[in-house]
């Protein structure tokens, strides 16, 4: 008899789990186990989805993301040292997933644009009366995201929210660095707007 | 974090009170909901078998299929004149008037030659869908197609009681040419461009062999490959000289290979000319020698047709494909990117106040200051009547035509169309007056 279909989805536990659970299941997955297989997939896959549909337009084809990089995790988990959380070394996996994604797609595609331009968009956006932005949910996030183009959000997770500098983000998405700066600041600015607008209305 | 990010975070430079509280906001999201375990261990069990290469070939069946395909192998097809939808995946083979490797058509027809190689006696061994039985009477039917009678020299081959030399036998230099150098093409239909193979029914060792494609060129590998540079009639030669004593045998097909040629893609668009929330772009195909034509922006959308209206309503570059087909298949693509902005694109602010303080006193985008390209910026009131138009870096003072000023606690949308080398960008929002 082949299992039940229990639980069709899973959704990540609200608190992180223990880190010597964590280091527990690592090393039975590095075992090449099913079962610590399971429970990292278990604890972290909503939050990997999320990670995923930041870059990623559509449900499905971040579904498709979320599938192959973990089969890349469980793959090469041996080679995470423990150096550096878990959480993080598996998100780096699937942010470059996602990326290969939207380049398989050709959704990165993209001219360059003039340094004048550059300049006049650089300066600095006063930051008076700057909302509580740590109280957005994560759909309001994704649903502004998701009014920028593909290489538009792109810049901005990798700058904002993974930390990468513009050089780094110039070469995994193959631009100039003046393009990841300008696009960063239009997407910021952007996002700021439309997020404001949210919080606005909560 | 990259050592070059924490330099520039200790400079102050990065990371305002947005991103942090992104990242916070993002640090304590629950995460969507994802597939259950049962999936994913189904995936592990071979389901996706090669990761990378299933998700890709998932990409190809999805909405995003034509994207996909583009700037791999576009695909071609010589035994039909129809147009074949470019989403679907495509068999290279559909009547078998291509292929006979049977490497690639497993299912294809065996046949077997008995005894004497120049005997034409031959039986069906297995029939393929896609090879009609043939009895040794069928002989038009045999030369109907000029590799044809090569075809018959597959199954010897592959049969059990394959000899195992040919070219070392006496008899090499007797049996007929057909037979002693029989070649084939993978393709006998293909567009400029795409590579075609070409192979001997039998490799042969201990002989060297001498292709000639036709448009020029040679090879002398024993199974080359080859990409037609113009589109015509090729006559195919295969000379296969044995390096025992020099004996030169060589077989031409004429006309063996046609080439088509590929359509010149190319498109032209419109954005609209005043202020819009949702600015739909038209596009025209301006192709040559194409029959049909497939849009795709942002690798997600496709829609057919000689026009095409999209909606776009997401801000930055948006990337738009055209996929031009010949009659026969042949296949280009076009693409240009059409930036579509709100304010922030542009540097427009989103109030100013036109009371001869000196301060914010006129509108004007800054982007359009130093702008080389020519462009139209226009601002109208809430009826949409055009208030101030100019084509010149000229800011808007807040006059109306109909004489006054503009009221304060009044919005006005407008619109700046700046005319790119390849086609317009558009930018739209609105502004406020105090």
């Amino acid at each position: 008899m082949g299992q039940p279909i229990v639980d069709r989805f899973v959704i990540s536990p609200s608190n992180p789990p223990d880190p010597e659970q964590i280091r527990a299941w690592v090393q039975s997955a590095q075992a090449g186990e099913s079962e610590g297989q399971r429970h990292i997939y278990e604890t972290y896959a909503g939050r990997m989805l999320l990670a995923i549909r930041r870059y990623i337009p559509g449900e499905q084809e971040a579904l498709d993301v979320l599938q192959d990089g973990f089969l890349k995790v469980f793959r090469n988990v041996g080679g995470y040292t423990f150096r550096g959380s878990f959480e993080g070394w598996m998100r780096r996996i699937m942010v470059n997933m996602a990326i290969d994604a939207l380049r398989a797609s050709r959704q990165l595609q993209f001219v360059g644009e003039s340094e004048a331009m550059l300049d006049v968009l650089s300066e600095r956006v006063e930051e008076e009366n700057e909302p509580e932005w740590a109280s957005l949910g994560q759909q309001d996030i994704l649903e502004a995201m998701d009014r920028l183009t593909p290489m538009y959000r792109a810049v901005f997770n990798l700058y904002a929210i993974e930390g990468y500098g513009h050089r780094e983000i110039s070469i995994q998405l193959g631009i100039s660095e003046g393009t990841s700066k300008s696009n960063y600041a239009k997407a910021r600015r952007n996002l700021r707007d439309l997020l404001r607008q949210k919080l606005r209305e909560q | 974090m990259s050592d070059e990010r924490k330099e520039e975070k200790r400079r102050g430079a990065a990371g305002g009170g947005f991103e942090q509280g992104m990242r916070s906001a993002l640090e304590k999201a629950p995460g969507l909901a994802a597939p259950g375990w049962l999936s994913m261990q189904s995936a592990i069990a071979g389901g996706v078998a090669g990761g990378a290469a299933g998700m890709s070939w998932r990409w190809i069946v999805g909405p995003a299929a034509t994207a996909a395909i583009i700037g791999g192998a576009l695909w071609w097809s010589n035994s039909t004149e129809d147009a074949v939808d470019p989403v679907e995946p495509v068999e290279v083979v559909e009547d078998g008037s291509g292929w006979f490797d049977e490497d690639v058509v497993p299912d294809h027809a065996v046949w077997r030659v008995e005894g004497d190689m120049t005997d034409s006696a031959v039986e069906v061994e297995g029939s393929g869908p896609m090879e009609p039985t043939m009895e040794p009477t069928d002989a038009p039917e045999l030369e109907r197609r000029a590799s044809s009678e090569d075809r018959e020299d597959v199954g010897n081959a592959e049969g059990e009681d394959r000899i195992e030399d040919p070219a070392a036998a006496d008899d090499w230099a007797d049996i007929p040419v057909e037979k002693a150098a029989a070649f084939g093409v993978d393709m006998e239909a293909a567009c400029v461009g795409i590579e075609i193979g070409f192979r001997m029914v039998k490799p042969l060792d201990e002989v060297r062999v001498l292709w000639n494609f036709g448009d020029g060129q040679f090879s002398s590998e024993s199974a080359p490959n080859h990409v037609f540079k113009a589109p015509g009639t090729y006559d195919i030669t295969l000379s296969v000289t044995r390096l025992s004593d020099g004996l030169i045998r060589t077989r031409t097909i004429e006309n063996l290979v046609t080439i088509h040629p590929n359509p010149e893609a190319e498109f032209t668009w419109e954005v609209p000319s005043t202020a819009k929330k949702m600015p739909k772009v038209s596009m025209r195909n301006r192709s040559r020698d194409a029959s049909s034509a497939t849009w795709i922006v942002d690798g997600e959308t496709s829609k057919a047709g000689e026009s095409a209206v999209f909606d776009l309503d997401r801000v930055g570059e948006h990337v738009v494909q055209l996929v031009a087909s010949s009659p026969h298949g042949c296949q280009s693509v076009a693409q240009h990117s059409i930036e579509v902005g709100s304010r922030f694109g542009i540097g427009g602010s989103g109030r100013f106040s036109p009371n001869g303080d000196g301060r914010y006193d006129t509108f004007l985008p800054r982007g359009l200051v130093q702008l080389e390209q020519p462009f139209v910026f226009r601002v109208e009131d809430r009826e949409g009547h055009i208030v101030f138009e100019t084509t010149e870096p000229k800011a808007w003072d807040g006059a109306l035509p109909e004489g006054g000023w503009a009221e304060a606690g009044s919005a006005f949308a407008w619109s700046v169309v700046v005319q790119g080398v390849d086609g317009p960008a558009y930018f739209s929002d609105e502004v406020i007056v105090e």
